[in-house]
């Protein structure tokens, strides 16, 4: 199992300096003229020029790549913004949290909520529990995540005045963020444990325990269940992704003060050490997020636990 | 008549009566029909869009500013005094015009990728793979953001951003299926009377992995919509005037608290079309999967 | 009959399927009984309903798309399909018990063996943990599995060695009825003895009596003392292994022998049954297995016919037995 993880951890290397020589090519050919973003229009040309030289403009593509690269991964900075000139990976740390916290609630809640009704929508198959759970399901997968936000806003902060509409100060202001983001999560995990429950449910296995006589409940939960969990394993780390995505809209609507929106802001002012260094970051954080999956994963389903521990570890 | 040709006559007799069966159990799938009816309506209204909005989408009714559903303008004004009910019937224009467009990039890039890594094998695939690694690290709508950022809005540059992300997806998925045909005997038999590789995945190896893909694209296509959605919603992907519905949504929002109807329809918007295409991707995965037979 | 005989005895069970709307009738008006320690092998090709039969038996035929319809099962005097689910429980694994045809899908992927069959014994015994554990182990032994294996996932084992996993669980409650659907169907010829041999040992050694389901004839005259023939869901001749060895006497039956090969005599051909099994969903209306009878006439298409007494005194579900019999004597 160790060196399963350690194995994926060294894997991840390659993935991020990917990553990174990605993101920096993208940016890299932004048009526009960065030190005119930094000086304003005002600026003459020499000061322009001058610039221009300060921050190694003028040199190869590769040569500014192989700069970025040694900055960010040996000296772990990301430079500073063009606008606010505070270094980005400070202002990311310190926005993490919250982003995380955030993420990290939605995905707790679409588990919660979405897995269970999976399981329920399976166990009744075709009778109206199911069909309400799964209509509501689609519904909720077919609704974008800040259109719904909007709603919440309006029903619950003007309509209701019970809840804040922005802000990220207690644990409050992220009750409707929350919902909002979580929302299509359960509808996803809610669909994905229906029919990986009903694709168990028909194996030989399932028989041979009703056979042995196990009570109908333990044969969902204790055999069904862990076989159905393996492909919903996947879908959670995906989805992650997904909500680390989803959810820089989300901030930005409810003016929570995370990675997201500091990334929106920075693209609308072209403040592109901030989105390069914002969407490294993210990256990271999806990739380390699937590494847990995955070492669930390995976890849960001895056949691939086997593939990577050694003989002598197995006994 | 000589081998090559009785093979590829059953073939495609096979073909045909495979997709008569899945067509068959689709058309007995009402919720199923029910998307593919929706969808089709709204790609018929963004074809005629022009001649049936009330009003221009770009007319401005300052007699009428921010007005609710009313019999001159069903669905009220905008802040502008735009028809908003003419602004979202034009809107289909962009959201399915985008999404198809997208579509087309990103089976055309995918399938040929997937195909390219699935058959060839060895370092072809193993460099197409750690590309995709790379892409499918960063979070979809993070890469559709930085992708948009850097080339600015507007229907091309959105178009790309948008496939991006899905080529890679789409080239796992192929790959996948090109592998698990790769072994089946009668490419054996192809290679027997000795077609070329070329020939062999062009011809054998595409049509037979297609069918897994369609769903995958349905669903693909109703996710694109909202994301183009929510890149407009953000200041990228289409911009005002243009009446794109993510775009209406950012307009409406500083108006929603007094003029809720702003965000509603766009919104809702939205939510019926990639409804629709959600339950057509569940009624087709149905249709094909053999097990659900019993 | 007096009741210490009649152990299992089914009668008249009817077993619908429903699929996209279609009736599929997999069981038509079966009847046997089984005396205690005895085997009766279900003999049929592949969709003839044996292991519906069991299933039903067992009562673990899949809610949604499959209904029993009528009949009775008895069993030691007790009516098991008016029993509740959770009396069916305690007699599932327990009394009664079956072993599944593919073992490379019986078992729990994800459980590791041990608990898999200590889970059938602790269900069924008021025992605690380690006993139950230590009875699996004892369970392993008897299937021939070194008890150091215990703890290991159904991956780690070859399919001959799964299937004696199955049939560990089948007898880990010592169960008085013993349901064999192709336990040996889905191994390599070598191990099909082994299999065999290892289920006729501990059969012996407990006293149960078993159910034998299979299309193998070489099996039932290995295993069997009295032997069903079903087709289209219904049993087309009935009698003990002797009778139906010596004088098979429906022409399914006689054709059934006729596609074995022979190796006393020398044979240039086989001689397989010609046609198709009906189509389940829309079964002829008078004997199933007219449309491949030689012998048929439009009485046989016309109603239902019913069992008749051969010569040597055993059931058959044919009026031309005598021509059937003649037939084969050509």
């Amino acid at each position: 199992m160790k060196r399963y993880i350690a194995k994926r951890i060294l894997w991840m290397i390659p993935i991020v300096l990917g990553v990174t020589v990605l993101v920096f090519t993208i940016m890299y050919f932004v048009p526009g003229d960065v030190a005119q973003i930094i000086l304003g229009t005002n600026a003459t040309a020499e000061e322009l020029a001058t610039q221009r030289e300060i921050m190694g403009l003028n040199d190869p593509y590769y040569v500014q790549l192989f700069r970025y690269m040694e900055n960010v991964f040996l000296h772990f900075d990301m430079g500073e913004s063009y606008i606010t000139g505070l270094p980005v990976v400070e202002q990311l740390m310190a926005r993490l949290p919250k982003t995380l916290l955030l993420a990290v609630m939605c995905m707790l809640i679409s588990v919660l909520v979405g897995i269970p009704l999976g399981i329920t929508a399976a166990i009744h198959q075709n009778s109206w529990i199911d069909r309400t759970c799964m209509i509501l399901s689609l519904v909720g997968v077919s609704m974008p995540s800040f259109w719904l936000a909007m709603l919440l806003v309006v029903l619950f902060c003007v309509q209701l005045r019970i809840l804040p509409a922005s802000g990220d100060s207690s644990f409050i202001h992220f009750i409707l963020p929350t919902i909002a983001g979580s929302f299509g999560g359960i509808a996803t995990q809610a669909r994905q444990t229906r029919s990986s429950m009903l694709e168990v449910i028909r194996s030989d296995y399932i028989v041979t325990a009703r056979a042995k006589g196990v009570p109908e409940r333990s044969v969902i939960y204790k055999h069904a269940l862990p076989n159905a969990l393996i492909p919903i394993i996947t879908v959670i780390g995906t989805s992650f992704g997904h909500m680390l995505g989803g959810s820089m809209i989300i901030e930005t609507i409810f003016s929570i003060n995370g990675v997201g929106t500091y990334i929106i802001t920075a693209v609308n002012q072209r403040d592109f050490p901030v989105v390069q260094g914002g969407v490294i970051f993210l990256a990271i954080a999806f990739s380390l997020c699937i590494l847990i999956v995955d070492a669930i994963y390995a976890f849960v389903d001895p056949r691939i636990k086997a593939m990577f521990t050694s003989k002598k570890g197995g006994k | 008549m000589s081998v090559k040709d009785t093979g590829s006559v059953k073939k495609k007799a096979k073909k045909e009566t495979q997709f008569r069966i899945v067509m068959g159990r689709l058309s007995k799938n009402k919720t199923a029909m029910l998307g593919l009816y929706i969808f089709l309506a709204e790609v018929f209204i963004a074809i005629i869009a022009p001649w049936i909005i009330p009003y221009d989408y770009a007319y401005m009714d300052y007699m009428n500013l921010l007005s609710p559903p009313s019999a001159t303008h069903l669905l009220g004004t905008d802040a502008m005094g735009r028809d908003i009910l003419s602004c979202l019937l034009y809107g289909t224009r962009y959201s399915l015009g985008i999404g198809f467009a997208a579509l087309l990039l990103t089976a055309i890039g995918g399938i040929s990728l997937g195909v390219v890594a699935g058959y060839f094998g060895g370092t072809v695939d193993n460099i197409i793979m750690r590309c995709l690694d790379v892409i499918q690290a960063i979070p979809s709508m993070v890469l559709m953001i930085a992708v948009a950022a850097a080339l600015g809005t507007g229907f091309v540059n959105t178009v790309l951003a948008m496939s991006i992300g899905g080529i890679a997806g789409a080239a796992r998925l192929q790959r996948a299926s090109i592998l698990n045909i790769r072994n089946m005997e009668y490419l054996e038999a192809a290679e027997s009377i000795n077609c070329s590789k070329v020939r062999i995945a062009l011809k054998h190896m595409v049509p037979n992995a297609f069918a897994p893909m369609l769903v995958s694209f349905t669903m693909g296509t109703a996710s694109t919509i909202v994301s183009i959605a929510g890149l407009s919603f953000i200041g990228l992907g289409i911009q005002a005037p243009e009446p794109e519905w993510g775009a209406m949504l950012a307009n409406g929002r500083a108006y929603m608290l007094d003029y809720p109807y702003l965000v509603l329809f766009p919104g809702l918007a939205i939510m019926i079309t990639v409804f629709a295409l959600n339950i057509l991707g569940d009624g087709l995965r149905d249709a094909m999967d053999p097990k659900l037979k019993d | 009959m007096s009741d210490e005989k009649v152990f299992l005895s089914v009668k008249d069970l009817v077993v619908q399927y429903t699929s996209a709307g279609d009736i599929i009738e997999a069981v038509n008006g079966v009847s046997f009984e089984l005396g205690k320690g005895k085997t009766l092998g279900l003999v049929g090709e592949t969709g003839a309903g044996k292991t519906t039969i069991a299933k039903s038996i067992l009562r673990i035929l899949p809610d949604h798309s499959a209904k029993i319809v009528g009949g009775e099962v008895y069993f030691e005097g007790q009516e098991l399909l008016s029993l509740s689910e959770k009396e069916m429980q305690g007699i599932r694994g327990n009394k009664i018990s079956m072993v599944f045809q593919d073992p490379m899908t019986a078992l729990n992927p994800v459980k590791r063996l041990g608990e898999q069959i200590s889970e059938a014994i602790k269900l069924h015994n008021d025992v605690t943990d380690e006993e139950a554990d230590k009875r699996a182990k004892e369970m392993l032994a008897l299937v021939g599995i070194d008890e150091s294996r215990f703890r290991e996932y159904p991956h780690q084992f070859s399919g001959g060695m799964k299937q004696r996993v199955v049939i560990a669980i089948a007898l880990a409650c010592n169960p008085q009825l013993l349901l064999a659907d192709e336990p040996t169907t889905a191994l390599d010829v070598t191990i099909q003895a082994q299999v065999l041999d290892m289920i006729a040992d501990l059969k012996e050694k407990f006293q149960t009596s078993m159910i034998m389901i299979t299309h193998d004839l070489g099996v039932v005259a290995q295993t069997c003392d009295d032997v069903a023939i079903i087709y289209a869901g219904k049993i087309v001749e009935y009698g003990s292994k002797e009778e139906i060895f010596d004088h098979p006497s429906h022409p399914y039956t006689i054709g059934l022998f006729g596609s074995l090969s022979n190796m006393n005599v020398d044979e240039e051909w086989l001689h397989p049954i010609e046609g198709l099994p009906p189509d389940p969903a829309n079964l002829p209306k008078g004997c199933a297995f007219s449309p491949r009878c030689e012998y048929a006439t439009e009485e046989c298409r016309c109603e239902p016919i019913g069992m008749a007494i051969t010569p040597d005194g055993h059931q058959c579900r044919c009026i031309h037995i005598k021509e059937s019999l003649e037939g084969r004597k050509k």
